[in-house]
């Protein structure tokens, strides 16, 4: 079977729905964070196939670059986040969340 | 040949990530997204975007260098194991994932307004006249989040 771009829409596809899967199931600051690098790398894949699978076009790829600079900061953002609540209070957000679960 | 290489790629990339979805614990969530980043880095070179997959592997060896210095300090911050899963609702995990497919499908048929750009004159010239709308809104949205996290840090540190 000849491969194309449905392939990689697919591929993206159902790395998007694990990662949320990941996402909503997590119990630990890590793996929420593994799922959120899937949830982006799903979607630069997406971008990534409709901007070069057929031939290189600089738009796609600058698009690739904006979300890429965007996934880092917010995943960033979110460390910094855990980190100076688990200061503040001595206790992992999500253990709180699962307590008021 | 082609085709074997991104089945090979695409096999790599989803057990890895099913791995990390369906295991309990730290290191081997690490280890299985250490496995994903070159299948992942692999479906992108597949894609010609070499580029961002010399990027994407940097960063995660960044980001593994750094817990591996850092690992008392990073572990003990980030993980409480308590060996059990949430509940979730399994109806909106459902819509999301039907919004999403229909979302993908809308790009794939959508014709693209194309900007004006001659691709076998692609310079590096070009940065300052054609791409320039695409390089202020990165910087924009950069100088925007970069302080917003330099004063949570500092606000944070005086609350605690």
């Amino acid at each position: 079977m000849e491969t194309g771009i449905n392939h990689f829409i697919f591929i993206s596809a159902a790395m998007f729905c694990i990662g949320l899967y990941i996402l909503l199931t997590a119990r630990e600051a890590v793996k929420v964070i593994t799922g959120l690098v899937i949830l982006f790398a799903a979607s630069i894949l997406n971008i990534s196939a409709f901007s070069g699978y057929w031939n290189f076009n600089p738009e796609g790829q600058i698009t690739i670059y904006l979300v890429t600079a965007v996934c880092a900061l917010n995943i960033l953002a979110g460390i910094i986040l855990m980190i100076k609540h688990y200061k503040a209070y001595r206790s992992n957000l999500f253990d709180e969340v699962k307590q008021v679960e | 040949m082609h085709d074997i290489i991104i089945y090979i790629f695409a096999a790599i990339t989803i057990l890895s990530v099913l791995y990390i979805a369906f295991s309990a614990g730290v290191k081997s969530t690490l280890k299985s997204l250490a496995i994903f980043t070159p299948g992942i880095c692999g479906l992108l070179i597949m894609t010609n975007s070499q580029l961002l997959a010399l990027i994407f592997t940097l960063l995660i060896l960044i980001t593994f260098l750094i817990s591996y210095i850092l690992e008392d300090k990073v572990i003990k911050l980030l993980t409480v194991d308590t060996g059990t899963f949430a509940k979730i609702n399994i109806f909106s995990l459902l819509v999301i994932s039907l919004l999403t497919a229909l979302l993908t499908s809308l790009f794939g048929n959508t014709r693209w307004p194309m900007a004006d750009i001659e691709y076998s004159l692609n310079t590096f010239g070009m940065i300052l006249t054609k791409y320039l709308p695409f390089f202020i809104a990165i910087s924009l949205v950069t100088s925007t989040i970069i302080p917003v996290l330099i004063r949570i840090y500092k606000t944070s540190d005086t609350t605690s």
